[in-house]
């Protein structure tokens, strides 16, 4: 029987630094590792450290990749940026029970808790794998007066998990956040300007906890644009001296309504150019997410999409799908082995981070091989087929997306498609576009659209 | 850290803001009172123009601004009535007018007046009249999107021309000024002359930035380079001063070179790398935010018109520069950007858009435009052998119509005078066959004219012959 150790909530980081000396009896730090070492464990990214201590961003993240290096040698498993924290404390528990020892640590482990791998990563899960420089870039320009970030990728990507890093970074900074998702929006505010513009004042006002003063404030008269500048700059923003970040999360589907987008891309516009002149826009900080290019015909100078910061969702590296499989506690995934084994599963389904966290969340439930993910993978059987069975969904009522889909999985060469097929297709995440080329966004796609697209009767296409 | 900003309007006092000409000549033409008109192409820093000067003004206590911009008034779908009230609502809010009384209400009150004449009824009694003994300046900004609304707004053009008018009789009116701000030619706004301000206005051009003028730029590249003003030197080369685009291509410079330092005597090549590897390569791609395709989509946008802008387009490329006419198609190639009037000629406005929209690039939008693109590709199929593919007749005509003034790809021309060739020889044979058939026609009928009279003849024997037996037969008793 072990008596129960207690342990500080959190280990500060002089007390970790003290636990690697102790582990690594025969190492020294510098100066600068050192430095480096503690501020990551304090939460900082590169690009702060770099700052703070007026180095390049590049050289720390060498200096950061070293020790990370260095450190798993040592300890004789991976250790990134990301699990420094899991595996040091995991090391003190394991001190304070002489039972366990470094060897046997992952039986010693209490089983991970899962998280079912289906929309974001939740906000404190262990699963987010940061994509430098993305999350700190984005971070940096939240803290602008005025800014205006954009992120744009196709589904699967990760967009949702990171505004929701970045609304929760905002809090932090004591901001007002709101978040609306177009898409979870009731279609019938779609049907005219005035409702929608209503919609989203009202919304924005109840989750400020302000009490939507919409009977008295709107003046149908006036015009609806005109109503909801004023709405804003009346009411809502003056209501406190604090930023107020708007995240509007699958504006694309409001490029379906092209009455609203319209009117309300351009009004967006127009508001964030009076940030530029008037204070109380100054206060705004916009975040819109976005799976297309805006396909509505927008006046240059009327397009939200052509000013602040554009940000592209990349796919996993490598190195940032072995650090997701460490996370999900799959050792063989690590070093050049494990790329080599991940190899096989990602020419299935790319580096695309929903994907991939599918598949190394399946192998991490144990029961199921890699050979046999993969074989089943395109399969209705397979670890994806909901995944599938939804996108086959959102094919089935538009017999010419089914068309200009299965021209691209049939052909060995990219393809030109048209334009708005092109766009749909890419914020389904179906389809890749390399200037006007369309190839499918990965070989799991064109497997399972080959065998289950309903054939088609004629063609546009070839 | 100097911070270079691509898209967008800069805040006043954003220290990469360049001073120009038309910073000094709204300023002074404002104070003095005149209607002043900024009309040029998108991206040339019109806003930023509006935000500093009404800024300027304000801090050196000249009088009261009131910026509106009119996308944020109009839509497809308001009323006139409704963009008038709007437009009162907004310049009363934009000059903090007081908060009591009801606009709405007093609108409404003034019964089934006109609107137009609601607003202007609402400037005199009430603009007027509640800001006393001050100047007041209102900057109308995007004018041109008025064209998207579903009424004309000549009548409202017609109020700001009215105020000016006013100025005599009616002193009050004489601290009211206007400043309008778009991408639009006068006659695109207002057709009719009673209503245009335009012309009793101040056109201010709005040129690039001249390399004396951007100077200040080079701040941002200290310490990057080792001869920050070269380097400047080389981008407006390359951008011609076009605001946007030297602002990107410092920025980019800036980025290329954190962390090792651009040294001298490579400033030309290492800024043109940059510019071929991140403006010109994949050109499409890497236009964000969005330039180089606007004037592209604006030049191509009216299908009618493209062919003679982009033919007109062509010339100034090849020939260098036209004289400038003021006709229509020269105001839309400025108003595009790519082309800029110097010295009462026009040219290509820098070195970017020439490398762009190249010949090759202009060939092959005529090409994707040319009237017979079907009949000569299935010619080209057949290598040029199949001679029903050739264009003849009325077809050939309109071509060449189209063709003219174009400088087109050699293949148009081979298949063009093919054509005509094919043209010239059908006409030959149809004329050849008409003639042969009228010979064969004449021969017919000499042949018939002869058996006609080969039975006169005979009948006429026949006839002798009868009358003798006949006389003969009287004649024996």
């Amino acid at each position: 029987m072990i008596a129960p150790v207690s342990l500080p909530p959190a280990m500060r980081a002089d007390e970790a630094l003290a636990l690697l000396d102790q582990l690594l009896p025969g190492r020294t730090f510098s100066n600068l590792q050192e430095t480096v070492f503690s501020q990551v464990w304090e939460g900082k990214t590169y690009a702060e450290i770099a700052e703070s201590c007026g180095y390049d961003h590049s050289y720390i993240r060498d200096v950061g990749f070293r020790l990370w290096q260095a450190l798993s040698e040592s300890l004789n498993q991976k250790v990134s940026k990301s699990n420094i924290r899991a595996v040091l404390e995991r090391h003190a528990r394991s001190q304070s029970n002489p039972a366990t020892t470094l060897a046997n640590l992952s039986e010693a482990n209490p089983p991970p808790a899962w998280e079912l791998p289906n929309g974001p990563v939740p906000l404190q899960s262990k699963f987010y794998i940061e994509r430098p420089p993305l999350e700190s870039q984005a971070k940096a320009e939240l803290l602008k007066p005025g800014s205006l970030i954009r992120l744009k990728a196709p589904r699967q990507m990760g967009k949702t998990s990171l505004l929701l890093r970045l609304v929760a970074q905002g809090q932090a900074n004591h901001m007002r956040c709101v978040t609306l998702s177009l898409h979870r929006a009731d279609r019938q505010i779609f049907a005219d300007l005035d409702l929608f513009l209503r919609w989203f004042c009202a919304n924005v006002s109840y989750q400020l906890g302000l009490e939507p003063d919409l009977e008295r404030r709107w003046h149908r008269d006036i015009g609806s644009k005109v109503s909801c500048t004023a709405y804003f700059e009346d009411y809502v923003l003056p209501q406190a001296e604090t930023p107020l970040l708007i995240a509007l999360d699958e504006v694309n589907e409001l490029f379906q309504y092209p009455r609203i987008s319209a009117e309300f891309l351009p009004l967006l516009r127009s508001w964030y150019e009076d940030a530029r002149e008037m204070e109380v826009w100054g206060r705004v900080r916009w975040i819109l997410s976005h799976a297309t290019e805006v396909y509505v015909p927008l006046q240059l100078h009327q397009s939200p999409f052509n000013v602040g910061l554009p940000l592209r969702l990349p796919s996993f590296t490598l190195a940032q799908v072995q650090d997701l499989a460490w996370c999900h506690q799959l050792p063989w995934a690590v070093g050049s082995g494990g790329a080599q084994r991940l190899e096989s599963l990602l020419q299935v389904v790319s580096c695309r981070p929903g994907l991939v966290r599918l598949a190394l969340y399946a192998l991490a439930q144990g029961g199921l091989s890699l050979e046999q993910l993969i074989e089943e993978a395109p399969t209705q059987s397979g670890i994806y087929s909901d995944h599938l069975r939804e996108l086959l969904a959102a094919l089935y009522p538009h017999p010419e997306l089914q068309v200009a889909f299965r021209h691209v999985i049939e052909s060995a060469e990219p393809v030109t498609l048209e334009p708005i097929a092109a766009y749909r297709l890419e914020s389904l995440g179906l389809v890749t576009l390399s200037k006007n080329l369309a190839t499918p966004s990965c070989e799991l796609y064109r497997q399972y659209f080959l065998a289950f697209l309903p054939p088609s009767l004629s063609s546009t296409y070839g | 850290m100097v911070e270079y900003r691509v898209g967008g309007s800069l805040a006043a006092d954003d220290p990469t803001y360049i001073e120009r000409e038309a910073d000094r000549t709204l300023y002074e033409a404002l104070i003095n009172g005149e209607l002043c008109y900024v009309l040029t192409s998108r991206q040339m820093g019109k806003s930023s123009l509006r935000v500093r000067t009404s800024q300027r003004l304000e801090a050196e206590g000249m009088g009261r601004c009131a910026a509106i911009d009119l996308t944020r008034i109009g839509s497809q779908q308001i009323t006139p009535e409704q963009w008038y009230l709007g437009l009162a609502f907004d310049l009363r809010r934009r000059f903090h007018l007081a908060e009591g009384g009801d606009l709405p209400t007093w609108w409404q009150g003034l019964g089934p007046l006109p609107p137009v004449q609601k607003l202007s009824h609402w400037i005199e009694t009430v603009l007027l009249v509640t800001q006393p003994n001050q100047p007041l300046f209102i900057f109308l900004d995007e004018i041109d999107s008025v064209k998207g609304l579903s009424f004309g707004v000549g009548d409202f053009f017609g109020l700001v021309r009215f105020c000016y008018n006013q100025r005599a009789e009616h002193p009050p009116y004489r601290r009211l000024n206007w400043a309008l701000f778009g991408v639009a030619t006068p006659h695109d706004l207002v057709a009719e002359a009673h209503q245009t301000p335009f012309n009793i206005g101040r056109a201010i051009s709005l040129a690039g930035f001249t390399p004396a003028e951007a100077t200040p730029l080079a701040a941002g590249l200290v310490g990057l380079a080792e001869r920050p003003e070269q380097v400047l030197a080389a981008v407006l080369h390359w951008t011609g001063g076009q605001p946007f685009l030297t602002q990107k291509l410092c920025g980019l410079i800036q980025i290329a070179h954190r962390d090792n330092t651009l040294v001298a005597g490579v400033e030309g090549a290492r800024v043109e790398a940059l510019v071929r590897s991140h403006l010109l390569h994949h050109w499409e791609v890497q236009d964000d935010p969005e330039h180089l395709r606007t004037i592209r989509d604006r030049l191509l946008a009216d299908k009618l018109r493209s062919g003679r802008l982009l033919s007109l387009y062509q010339r100034i490329l090849t020939v260098g520069t036209v004289p400038a006419d003021g006709s229509p198609d020269q105001a839309e190639l400025k108003l595009s950007g790519i082309a800029i009037a110097y010295n009462g000629h026009l040219q290509i406005a820098n070195l970017i858009y020439a490398e762009v929209f190249n010949l090759a690039w202009v060939n092959q939008c005529l090409a994707q435009q040319r009237p017979y693109a079907v009949m000569l590709q299935a010619w080209v199929a057949s290598k040029g052998q199949d001679d029903s593919r050739l264009l003849m007749g009325q077809a050939l005509q309109d071509a060449l119509q189209w063709a003219a003034h174009k400088s087109l790809s050699d293949l148009d021309y081979r298949y063009l005078s093919a054509s005509q060739e094919w043209d010239v020889k059908m006409v030959r044979l149809e004329l050849e066959a008409k003639n042969q058939a009228n010979r064969m026609l004449a021969a017919a009928q000499r042949k018939a004219n002869q058996t006609i009279w080969f039975s006169y003849l005979s009948l006429g024997a026949c006839l002798a012959i009868s009358l003798v037996a006949l006389l003969i037969s009287l004649l024996r008793p």
